[in-house]
């Protein structure tokens, strides 16, 4: 019996973990798959996001709904500023990488310089806060909420991409941009097109993710170590890799918390990445040409 | 006496496109021009000999001893080194600083035999990307002398340089030639080229049609067919 | 490198190129400058100014460690706050295991740094270089989760080590020994980036590939000057353990990234001796800044090394060495 309940702790929770870790990684790795950059303030919309509606909704006290879709209007002006800011250092990525980084603890002091003192802010969700079974194992309806909507996007992703006219554009402009701009596709544009979906994602993920939480200063690292993760396994760039990359580390993760006696998930995500960079550079999704 | 550098049954594809097909040559002494018309196989060729590309099948002997799965640093080692094609210099090192960072890669070189002999003395504490185009052909060279070669590959020496400014790169090699030093150059400028090599192994779509001393190459009825017929005319 | 031959010039020519170089006058200046803060702190005898010193010589120590890594190959190494974290653990660990003699924690510290710099480099090094600065940057990021669980895996102390012992017994005497210890680093680097090793290191940013094709494998001199680099990283975790006699998780924070490489950008990349100079500058103007408008400070350092990255990222000396030449 108990082993039962093990096994169906390690399926729901994997599974839902997975589902929320696709949902916090398929902006990142959409973006580096259409324009190779590698943007390390990608993690501080996560937190742009949590403050504002930390600010709107319950500083402000307006309707939650209200306060997160504003909430996610400010991450994707925020990530559409920082593209514009640095996009034309992408060349040298050297001083990209620094670039965002350095906007990473920008964000952070900002917001321990506007909030200081105040800890432990918590925000409200869109869900409801009494827990459900599933599978005999109690969970909490802001993770199954976030988990069908990462579904839903991802389904709502691939379809606009590999169905819709635009996404052939952005197709074109993610394998070849000097070709593409040939046939009148500015791939610039294309960029910003994915920086503004992409940031808008990561803005649902902590509109969602967040109230299961705390909003701190330094809540970025978690998101960004997540994506980072994420997307070595599926493969840099390759988005439709992103649910089965997400599913390997929630599984093991919640292998080893479930089965050993270390509640170590993130090492187990640290060494998953280490193993796929040392022994399959290329992850799971292979292949090393250029393009979605 | 065995060959210094065996080229034996080459051959290399990239996606289906046969760039080379069973390429072989020899090169015991002196110098060896590798020519053809454009996509002929010849950057391909010199690249699989200093060994950043490998080929698909074939071997490639250098002193008789198999190089073609070494990595390039090694090949260096063993003697042979390439100049590239489009000029690849370290921009914030100096004409000076280039050759003082390889000399040490194979035994000590002089430094002012090779400023004198490629005639960047006067640049010599210039930054690289201060140079003019010429000054960085001759670098290019410098570059490739610096580590003290036993066998020198020269990737378009003198393309895209002005007839007074490649007869001063000439004017090196051929120096270098009364030296001792064994060198295979491609080059697309055939009359100026030809003059000073003892060998011609000429390519078209990657396989070998003409291998013999530069008095044959020009009277070759396959070389003119090649040349003439595929609508390629010898620049010069 | 088995078939790259040793330097084969006399030790004595060796010497002599080496005394060649440290003739530098900038080189020589720096020396200078440093003493005379040194001495400068001895005369006032305030605790605030010595400690501000203090702080200024281990971003100092940072500072030049990651401009001799970071600044001359172009590999960024973000992984900066979890050596340096990791020299202030070790110091706790070996602290509560019996041991105080001040130099020997110090030179341990600097051991574990090198291992640890070393067994990081190793596998990630062969990477293309965005894909080591990545991971690098993963390191802090999880360090507090390592330490944390190493912690409650083999029971050890739940908050940090505290009570550690002082570096020395005055703050003046804790300077000097710093400001020592940064001459040593500081020459060390120096000579180092002016002997062939630095002129490998300095054509790795330049074009690694040309250096590949032309003899030299790059790849052991990255992680020497990775593994030297993040000695003297866990040296400075261990000496800041050592001032503030605490050894907790706080060590692992991007203040120990982001002020060095500030400090590096401003002192002209790849300079080393820029990073001294400038890494009195940048502290002693943020302690003050402190004193006037507490954590605003921060915010205005982060955002004065975004306005460096963008607009003069070879630094100082870099755009001086530009207007001279």
């Amino acid at each position: 019996m108990v082993g039962n309940l093990l096994l169906s702790s390690i399926a729901v929770y994997g599974a839902l973990f997975g589902l929320n870790y696709a949902l916090i990684s398929l902006g990142f790795t959409l973006v580096f798959g259409v324009s190779r950059v590698l943007n390390l303030a990608y993690g501080a919309l996560y937190m742009v996001t949590a403050y504002m509606v930390y600010l709107f909704a319950v500083e402000w006290r307006w309707e939650i709904l209200l306060a997160a879709l504003l909430a996610i209007g400010i991450s994707v002006l925020v990530g559409a500023a920082v593209f514009l800011l640095f996009s034309r250092y992408a060349p040298d990525p050297m001083r990209f990488l620094l670039g965002t980084l350095l906007t990473a603890l920008l964000l952070q002091y900002l917001f321990s310089y506007f909030f200081q003192g105040e800890v432990g802010l918590v925000i409200p969700g869109l869900a409801p806060t009494q827990s459900l079974l599933v599978l005999g194992v109690s969970v909490s309806p802001v993770f199954l909420l976030s988990a069908l909507v990462s579904l839903a996007l991802l389904a709502l992703l691939w379809a606009w991409i590999e169905w819709r006219p635009y996404g052939r554009v952005i197709r074109a402009a993610a394998e070849d941009p000097e070709t593409a701009s040939l046939f009148g596709i500015h791939p610039a544009r294309v960029y910003l097109v994915v920086v503004l979906v992409s940031s808008a994602i990561i803005g649902v993920a902590a509109v969602l993710l967040v109230p299961a939480g705390v909003v701190t200063p330094t809540m970025w690292v978690e998101p960004f170590v997540i994506a980072f993760v994420v997307a070595v396994v599926g493969g840099l760039g390759k988005y439709q890799w992103t649910l089965p990359a997400a599913f390997l580390i929630s599984f093991s993760q919640m292998a080893v918390l479930y089965l050993t006696p270390y509640d170590i998930s993130d090492i187990v995500a640290f060494v998953v990445a280490i193993a796929f960079i040392v022994l399959r550079p290329q992850g799971m999704g292979g292949g090393n040409h250029r393009g979605l | 006496m065995s060959a210094l550098l065996e080229v034996e049954g080459v051959s290399k594809s990239f996606g289906g496109n046969h760039v080379l097909s069973d390429v072989s040559f020899s090169l015991a002494d002196g110098t060896l021009a590798l020519v053809g018309p454009n996509g002929a196989g010849k950057t391909t060729l010199l690249n699989i000999v200093a060994g950043q590309l490998s080929p698909d099948r074939g071997a490639v002997r250098f002193r008789g001893a198999r190089i073609d799965r070494l990595p390039p640093a090694r090949i260096v080692h063993r003697g042979l080194v390439k100049t590239y094609q489009v000029v690849r210099p370290l921009r914030s090192f100096t004409v000076a600083q280039h050759i003082e960072l390889f000399s040490r890669v194979r035994g000590s070189v002089d430094a002012e035999r090779i400023l004198a002999l490629t005639g960047l003395g006067p640049v010599r504490d210039r930054r690289a990307g201060e140079l003019s185009f010429g000054d960085l052909k001759r670098l290019e060279l410098a570059k490739a002398l610096a580590v003290n070669p036993e066998l020198l590959l020269l990737d378009e020496p003198i393309g895209g340089l002005s007839r007074d400014e490649a007869r001063r790169i000439l004017g090196s090699l051929e120096e270098l030639k009364r030296d001792g030093m064994r060198m295979i150059v491609v080059e697309h400028r055939l009359l100026e080229t030809l003059s000073f090599v003892d060998q011609v192994v000429a390519l078209d779509q990657g396989r070998t049609i003409f291998s013999g001393s530069p008095a044959r190459f020009f009277a070759d009825p396959a070389v003119r067919a090649a040349y003439l017929g595929g609508g390629h005319a010898p620049r010069g | 490198m088995a078939s790259d031959p040793l330097p084969s010039p006399s030790l004595r020519r060796l010497v002599r190129a080496a005394g060649h170089t440290l003739r530098s006058r900038l080189y020589l200046a720096t020396l200078a400058v440093m003493a005379a803060f040194a001495l400068l702190a001895d005369l006032l005898g305030s605790p605030y100014f010595t400690l501000s010193l203090i702080l200024a010589s281990l971003y100092i120590a940072l500072a030049v460690a990651w401009d001799f890594s970071s600044g001359l190959t172009g590999y960024i190494n973000f992984g900066l706050p979890f050596f340096f974290g990791l020299g202030a653990f070790s110091t706790g660990y070996l602290v509560y295991h019996g041991l105080h003699s001040i130099p020997a924690l110090l030179a341990l510290d600097f051991g574990v740094g090198l291992v640890g710099g070393g067994l990081f480099a190793l596998p990630t090094l062969r990477l293309r270089g965005p894909f080591f600065t990545f991971l690098s940057l993963l390191l802090p990021l999880i360090g507090t989760d390592i330490v944390l669980a190493f912690w409650t895996t083999f029971g050890l102390p739940t908050i940090g080590y505290y009570g550690l012992p002082f570096l020395a017994p005055t703050l003046e005497d804790s300077l000097l020994l710093l400001s020592g210890a940064n001459a040593l680093f500081l020459t060390g680097f120096y000579l180092l980036r002016e002997s062939r090793f630095g002129l490998v290191l300095r054509g790795i940013r330049d074009d690694e590939e040309v250096l590949e094709s032309q003899g030299i494998s790059s790849f052991p001199y990255k992680v020497a000057a990775f593994t030297l680099s993040n000695g003297v990283v866990g040296f400075a975790g261990g000496a800041y353990a050592l001032t503030t006699t605490f050894a907790g998780v706080d060590a692992f924070g991007f203040l120990f990234l982001l002020f060095p490489i500030l400090i590096a950008i401003l002192g002209g990349t790849g300079e080393i001796l820029g990073a001294a100079l400038a890494g009195y500058a940048v502290i002693l103007l943020s302690q003050y800044l402190y004193l006037t408008m507490g954590s605003l400070t921060l915010l205005l350092f982060a955002g004065a090394a975004i306005l460096l990255v963008l607009f003069l990222p070879r630094g100082l000396l870099g755009l001086l060495r530009k207007e001279a030449a």
